[in-house]
């Protein structure tokens, strides 16, 4: 897979545009699923991920192959969603009210339970809106989109007991709003 | 116990949403929407790096030149004005200071009155002939003893 990325990043830095088409195709569900769950908003999210491809496609010539080039790439991708989740967030609150018939019906017994987008970012936003941008972002990044510490480190450049404490209390306050959201099932647990 | 009891219950319910999330991982409809904008962008980003590279013609090249060296120019004006100035003030200092150490007695007061006012040769000699002379002779033997000593008065 390095092999072949390799190849085609030499033909994209030779003038190759089609190669790119090549690259966007292949990471972009990897990309969507990074922003759309840091941002919770599906038109925010495709447009972070057009962003984060034009400064991939820039930054292309400094790209080193020894590096893996989904990790790279995810940082990228990251920031143009950290960039974008900071203008949303100076230009609009986004109040949520949770509907407990909504919250039921997602969480009835069955953690395997298929969403539509809409759903995921519905719960997404009642998470984490609210939380303070490193706490959101080390909380969304770490537990729901399961990256490794090390990786987090790389994307937010905290040392690693920033991270612990971030999540500590992101976890914390995620939580208590859990514990404010009243619907059936949730009793039941 | 019935604390720590609702303390896993809590870490259950965390626990459960966020497998939910990590199981439900969202998807894109459409697979040409984004590799067909970013194909857009990369063009309108190719065309812009283009233009900015391009080489400006020689009237625009001339006229950023004069341009440039026209800000230049006014810059070196505003230095020079801006010493100019500072060389004016400081000599009016420096006189006001000379003026006001002469002493107030009746050759002083001339010599303010021909520093200040700047009474014409004539008029002096016409008012004051003897002190006139004197002063004449004076000034021609110390230029700047004018500003800087009384007048003895001839009796």
């Amino acid at each position: 897979m390095q092999d072949r990325i390799t190849s085609i990043i030499k033909r994209i830095v030779d003038g190759d545009n089609q190669a790119f088409r090549e690259v966007v195709e292949s990471y972009q569900q990897q990309a969507f699923s990074l922003t759309f769950r840091i941002l919770g908003d599906e038109e925010e999210a495709k447009d972070a991920v057009q962003e984060g491809f034009i400064k991939v496609w820039q930054s292309l010539k400094s790209y080193r192959s020894d590096y893996s080039f989904t990790s790279w790439m995810c940082r990228i991708m990251a920031h143009a969603a950290i960039d974008r989740l900071r203008k949303i967030r100076r230009q609009k609150e986004i109040q949520l009210d949770p509907d407990p018939e909504r919250m039921n019906t997602l969480f009835r017994g069955n953690p395997d339970v298929t969403m539509e987008n809409k759903e995921i970012a519905h719960i997404i936003r009642i998470l984490a809106d609210g939380l303070p941008v490193k706490q959101r972002l080390v909380f969304l990044l770490r537990d729901i989109q399961g990256l490794k510490s090390v990786e987090v480190q790389a994307i937010l450049g905290l040392s690693e007991t920033r991270i612990k404490s971030n999540l500590y209390h992101a976890r914390k306050s995620v939580r208590e709003k859990i514990d404010r959201i009243d619907y059936p099932e949730r009793r039941q647990w | 116990m019935v604390k720590k009891k609702q303390e896993n219950d809590r870490d259950f319910s965390l626990q459960k949403i966020v497998s939910l999330l990590q199981n439900n991982e969202p998807h894109l409809e459409d697979l040409n929407e984004i590799p067909k904008n970013v194909m857009q962008l990369l063009q309108q980003e190719e065309s812009k790096q283009l233009s900015e590279r391009d080489p400006a013609s020689p009237v625009i090249r001339y006229l950023i030149l004069a341009q440039r060296w026209l800000v230049a120019a006014s810059v070196c004006l505003l230095v020079l004005y801006g010493v100019e100035e500072f060389t004016v003030v400081s000599k009016l200092n420096s006189l006001e200071k000379h003026t006001s150490s002469i002493k107030v007695d009746p050759s002083g007061i001339l010599t303010r009155q021909l520093i200040l006012k700047g009474l014409s040769d004539i008029s002096l000699q016409q008012r004051f002939p003897a002190r006139f002379k004197l002063l004449v002779a004076e000034s021609n033997r110390f230029p700047s003893k004018i500003a800087t000593s009384s007048i003895v008065i001839l009796p």
